[in-house]
């Protein structure tokens, strides 16, 4: 290759390859990569300073799509906000399960007849351990507001990086590179969906 | 081993709401003597200082959860034969496993009811 004309060629081969696909920003900034050094070789003959600064815009734009690429778009709007999403669900019908059983137990005390004592004791008693119950709610729902909160958070420093990474104004590392993992994580993973997990029935065939 | 209702329970969870609701479900069901731990750590030092008839642990806890505990209380030989029953969110078949395998003595998934947690109870005393 003459490094004293702009080579065209490979922009041409890649423009050619992408025309059928959908423009995405993948696709600018690998444009923008092989613009850059096609420029980077042709300046090198000519002017030294410049070729450097080009050299050092490549390597920003090389740091840039590794970012995206930690950003993993596709598993955050397959996976991560629709899963937040179920947990915000799953924390309204709690709550409303909730507060119909509460509802259901003071209604029920209500209209209990004070007239033989034992048996109204005996049906206060037993609303009140509903009642009890109905509120492990609370334990339930925080456990999933937590995920979610997970959720916004690891989005909040993954964008985070790619800003950092591209206003050059610090060097922020992906969030999953070098942290530490725990033996117990694959365990730790809060309250299940209806339907996923196992119930307490399942649970019982391990303790016969 | 015997149900005795005047045993010391230690009650450890993070969330003080459940173990208020787990403190009142035990009084109805006629245990006097319940204490309670808001992690494994806390846990730990309050069973080197007081004998307890039955642990009962959640989970997910911060800084050392009930699984940690529940490993240490086994691995710990004035402790290990202490009755532990797991009350969690945790309801994957792994952890159910992982909990069998270190030693726990029952496990309920959350939310339950008081029925469910003395039927266990019972189980784990042999009643």
């Amino acid at each position: 290759m003459d490094a004293s004309k702009l080579n065209l060629d490979v922009i041409k081969d890649f423009l050619r390859d992408q025309c059928d696909d959908e423009v995405n920003l993948s696709t600018i900034i690998r444009l923008a990569e092989l613009t850059t050094n096609s420029v980077a070789e042709l300046v090198k003959s000519h002017d030294v300073e410049t070729h450097s600064e080009l050299l050092n815009i490549a390597r920003q734009i090389a740091e840039t799509k590794l970012d995206i690429s930690a950003f993993r778009a596709d598993e955050m709007h397959e996976e991560h906000i629709p899963q937040a999403g179920r947990e915000l669900d799953a924390v309204v019908d709690a709550t409303e399960h909730a507060t119909n059983a509460i509802m259901e137990a003071a209604e029920t005390i209500m209209a209990a007849d004070d007239g033989d004592q034992d048996t109204y004791k005996s049906t206060v008693n037993e609303q009140v351990v509903r009642i009890f119950e109905a509120c492990s709610f609370q334990d339930i729902t925080g456990q999933r507001i937590a995920k979610v909160v997970a959720t916004l958070t690891m989005i909040d420093t993954r964008i985070t990086s790619i800003l950092d990474r591209i206003s050059a104004i610090e060097t922020v590392e992906p969030e999953s590179a070098g942290a530490e993992t725990n033996a117990e994580d694959g365990l730790l993973n809060g309250p299940a969906l209806r339907g996923e997990g196992v119930n307490q029935n399942d649970v019982d065939q391990y303790f016969p | 081993m015997a149900l005795d209702l005047s045993m010391p329970v230690l009650v450890v969870d993070d969330y003080k709401t459940m173990v208020r609701i787990i403190r009142n479900l035990l009084k109805q069901l006629g245990f006097e003597n319940v204490d309670d731990a808001a992690d494994g750590t806390e846990a730990l030092t309050k069973m080197k200082s007081q004998r307890y008839g039955l642990v009962i642990s959640d989970w997910n806890m911060e800084p050392m959860t009930g699984y940690e505990l529940l490993k240490q209380v086994r691995g710990d030989d004035g402790l290990a034969k202490t009755p532990f029953i797991m009350v969690t969110a945790e309801s994957k078949t792994e952890n159910v496993i992982a909990a069998k395998k270190a030693g726990v003595n029952n496990y309920i998934v959350k939310p339950f009811n008081a029925q469910t947690l003395k039927g266990k109870i019972e189980a784990v005393f042999g009643e």
